[in-house]
Parts: structure tokens; sequence; C-alpha cells
């Protein structure tokens, strides 16, 4: 494959992290009226499904979620095909981004096909059966929060450590990591019914989701996109490769 | 080692103790814990009788003791810094020594702490208050705990190293670390313990 | 004598004072508001001294010391009004 090809692939993949992010916060957050998500450990099945799957554009959003959710697998290749170490490989830091890129954008889509399930059959079986399915994917969703941080200590500690690169600024891999142990609370979540660690509490949902979009997606897609427009000569100096 | 990284000060090296990289790093952890003191004010207004109820089962003694062992210890690293820049590996090591056996104090007195909650059937799910209290303290702990890791890893390598640039940068990072952990406590003991002493 | 000592260990006596200070406040609750501000103040002057004597924080580059002690200002003035209201 010739270089410019290459280079326009690249570009085009760059892409797909503001597409994701576009594309999931229309459906999952606001068809899905997931912002905020109901407490459903408070709530009975009655309740669950009366005001939140009672809601017509629940399941097209999910639909279109299920979607946009492997978008984030798509910009996460990109990210660890970027990542390699001076000499021009990728290494275990790289594989453990691409592992855990590729399992949150599975979650992502995985979780949100599962609510759309329960949003097409909600007014057809019992509502503790939807409750249940509801909350057992939501622990699913949150509880293997590991699989992110893996992903972001992946490339939170290549951004750190590689002192050659300078695709990313360290301060960025510092934040990536800081978030990514931050993630750890999701632990209360299935055990509490109020406060900050509910599955829409302040911590576990406004914040985590928050610094996780703004302070590590956001920040990451930017400089992701400002590499892959730089000149092929140009981005072998920015990642720090040995020169032939 | 900062000359190396291109991304730190493109005018050149750092500038003054430590590495720019444990600065950030500190820096953004400092930022979390505070997201947490946050979350825990907000928590404390909603079930404020409940949070002055359970503060006052806590043992603010026991936690005094703790932050003086930590601030002592902040001394002792401050000391072995100098002594590592003077090179001194001999004063380094028992700076170092000191630290960590302050540092030790610390974690036996918060097993202590812990193991008089869980005897008291006082565990995270007790109520909003304890869940707050195993978390940041956990939390803080837990960065103790790497902080005696990196000591001690200074402490055997002084005999080496001291004396050395790269020496010196490595136990002024530590130090800054360390710092770090104990101005989290400083705020952590008054926030937990002292709002509500008899 | 004081002057003989280094200047970690004076820091650390200072600290120490400001230590007791703060149980003694700790223990007015007749003063609550006065008390819970200035058992918080006491932090942020304690930490203020680690961050300038045993951090050197003075001493590295300018934005280091506008962004803790815009952290400091943060917490303390957070931990106060949320003690407070």
């Amino acid at each position: 494959m010739d270089e410019s090809t290459k280079r326009a692939i690249e570009r085009g993949v760059a892409w797909t992290g503001p597409i994701f992010v576009v594309g999931y916060f229309l459906c999952w957050g606001v068809l899905g009226r997931n912002i905020p998500p109901p407490n459903m450990m408070a709530m009975t099945g009655e309740q669950l499904v009366a005001e939140y799957y009672s809601q017509p554009t629940v399941a097209i959003g999910m639909i279109g979620a299920a979607t946009f959710g492997i978008f984030y697998t798509i910009w996460s290749c990109l990210l660890a095909a970027t990542m390699r170490d001076e000499s021009g490989s990728m290494g275990v830091l790289s594989l453990l981004e691409l592992s855990g890129g590729i399992l949150t954008g599975w979650l992502l889509a995985f979780c949100s096909a599962i609510w759309a399930s329960c949003a097409v059959l909600a007014q057809q079986v019992d509502a503790d059966v939807i409750k249940m399915t509801h909350t057992f994917t939501w622990i699913i969703f949150d509880c293997t929060y590991m699989i992110t941080t893996m992903q972001m200590f992946g490339v939170g500690l290549w951004t750190v450590l590689n002192k050659r690169q300078a695709i990313v600024p360290a301060w960025a891999g510092w934040t990536a990591i800081a978030i990514g142990a931050a993630f750890i609370a999701l632990v209360f979540m299935p055990f509490v019914t109020e406060g900050p660690f509910t599955v829409d509490g302040l911590w576990n949902y406004w914040i985590i989701f928050g610094t996780w979009l703004f302070a590590y997606f956001a920040v990451y897609n930017f400089y992701l996109l400002k590499h892959v427009y730089r000149s092929p000569d140009q981005q072998r100096i920015a990642a720090g490769f040995a020169m032939a | 080692m900062a000359e190396n990284d291109r991304r730190e000060n493109p005018d050149g090296p750092h500038v003054g103790p430590g590495t720019n990289g444990i600065w950030t790093f500190v820096f953004i952890d400092m930022i979390v814990f505070l997201m947490f003191f946050l979350v825990y004010l907000t928590e404390r207004h909603r079930l404020h009788d409940v949070f002055v109820e359970a503060q006052h089962r806590l043992t603010p003694w026991v936690a005094l003791l703790s932050t003086l062992a930590l601030l002592t210890s902040s001394w002792c690293m401050a000391e072995a810094v100098h002594a590592a820049r003077r090179n001194a590996p001999a004063a380094v090591r028992n700076w170092l020594t000191c630290a960590l056996l302050l540092g030790a104090f610390f974690i036996a007195n918060k097993f202590i702490e812990y193991g008089g909650k869980f005897a008291d059937g006082i565990t995270p799910a007790t109520n909003g208050f304890f869940t707050f209290y195993f978390l940041i303290t956990g939390l803080h702990f837990l960065h103790v705990c790497g902080g005696m890791v990196f000591i001690g890893h200074c402490r055997a390598s002084a005999a080496a190293e001291a004396g050395t640039a790269n020496y010196t940068s490595k136990i002024e990072n530590v130090g800054l670390f360390w710092h770090f952990v104990d101005i989290l406590w400083l705020f952590i003991f008054p926030m937990l313990y002292l709002t509500e002493v008899l | 004598m004081l002057r003989k000592l280094s200047l970690p260990a004076r820091i650390w006596l200072i600290l120490m004072a400001l230590t007791g200070l703060s149980i003694v406040l700790a223990e007015q609750l007749g003063l609550r508001a006065v008390a819970v501000a200035g058992i918080f103040l006491i932090a942020a002057a304690k930490a203020e001294l680690v961050m300038r004597h045993y951090m050197e924080l003075g001493l590295t580059e300018r934005y280091w010391l506008i962004m803790y002690s815009i952290w400091l200002a943060v917490v303390t003035m957070m931990l106060v009004i949320g003690h407070l209201l």
C-alpha cells in the first residue's frame, strides 16, 4: 500500500473518535435517556418500566448506540498503531491499549443491544425480568471498568515513559492513568441505592464519565488528529523513531 | 533525565527539585482527591445527621498519632534529600530509615484503627459516611504503601548511588511524592476526625 | 538553639505546634464556625509550609507554584464553606 493511501486511511480512522462521541452521546445519552440513567437499584421493576422504558426513543437510541459503540474500537486501533517505541515496534503497552479498546467498544455496543431488547420487550415481559436484565447489564457495564482502566494505563504509561515521543504531552498520560484508577469506585455501584456511588451518582456517573470524556478521550482525540495530519517526516520525528 | 524528555521544557531542562513528571503526577493526583473531598462534602450536606453521628464513632487520638508520625516522616524525608545533595550516604540511609519506621507506624496505626471498626461491626456498607471514610483513608493508605516502597528503594540504593545526579533526582522525586501523601493527610485528618470532636 | 536546627527541623516544630492548636480548636465547639474554619485554615497553613519548605515549591517553575497554590486555596475554601453551610 503506498504512503498516501495509508495516510488517508489513518486520517479517516482518526475521525471515528469524534464520530463515536457525537453518535454515542446522541444515541445512548439523549435518545436512550441516560443523562443520567435511572437509579434501578432504588426502583422496583414496575417503576423502571413505567418511568424509563415507557419512553419511546430508548429502543432506537440503544440500537444506534450498538452501532456507534464499535467506533470506539476502531479509534483504539489507530491509537495502538501509533503507540510505537523508539525502534518503531509496538510493545506490550500498545497491546494493553488495544485490548482495552476492543473490550470497551464491544461492551459499549453489547450492553446497548441488551438495553434495546429490554425496551422492545418491556410491555410484553414481566417487569421484574426487565429490571433483572437491565440491572445485570449495568453491573456488567460499570463493574468491568478494568477493561478501560487497562487501556488508559497502557496508553498513559506509554505517553509518560516513552520520552522520545512528542505526539501526546506527559500531563495527558498522567491524567489518563489517574482517571483509569479513579474508576475503582464503580465497585460500590451494585451495593448502594443513594449517594454519589449509585449508577447515576455524582462520582460514579458525572465525575467518572465526565472526566473520562473531557480530560482523557477528547484530549487524546485532539493529539491523534493533530498527528495524522502531519507529514510523514514530521510524524516520524514526533513519534521519536530512530531515524534510518 | 529531564534533558532527554523533549516535551517537558523545550527551552531547557526542568528547574528545581524533582522532575516535571512527578510535579505533574502529584498535581493530577491532588485533583482526584479534591474531587473526592467535593463529593464527600455534598454527601455530608445531604446526610448531615448520619455523618455527624458516624464521626462520633471515630477515634481522633489514633488519627492524631498518625498525623504526627506522617509529619515527622516528612521532616525525615526532607533531611534525607538534603543529605543526598551534600553526598552523605550514611546520613541519607539514617534519615530514610526514620522515615520508613514512622511510615510503618502509620500503617500499623491504620490496621489497628480499621480492626477496631470491623470489631464494632462497622464496614464501608454501614452508612454513607463510612463508605467515604474507608474509601478516602483506604486510597490514602495505598499511597502510603506505595511511598514506603519507593523510600525503601532509595534507602537500599543509597550506599551505591548517593552523590550521583541520578540518585539525587530520584530521591527528590520520592520526597515530593511523600510530602504530597503527607499534605493529603493534613486535610483528611481534620475533615474526617476533627470537625465533630466532643 | 533554634538557629542551630536545620530548616526542615524548624518547620517540623511549627507543624507540631499548629497540629496542637488545631486539636485545641476542635474542642471549642461553642464557637463552632470559628473552630471549624480555624481547623481547616491551620491545615492549609501546615500544607503551605510543607509545600514551600519540604517540597521546595518556590524553587520550581512558576506555573507549578501558581497551580499548587490554587489547589491549596480551593481545597481550603471548599472545606470551610462545605462545613459551614
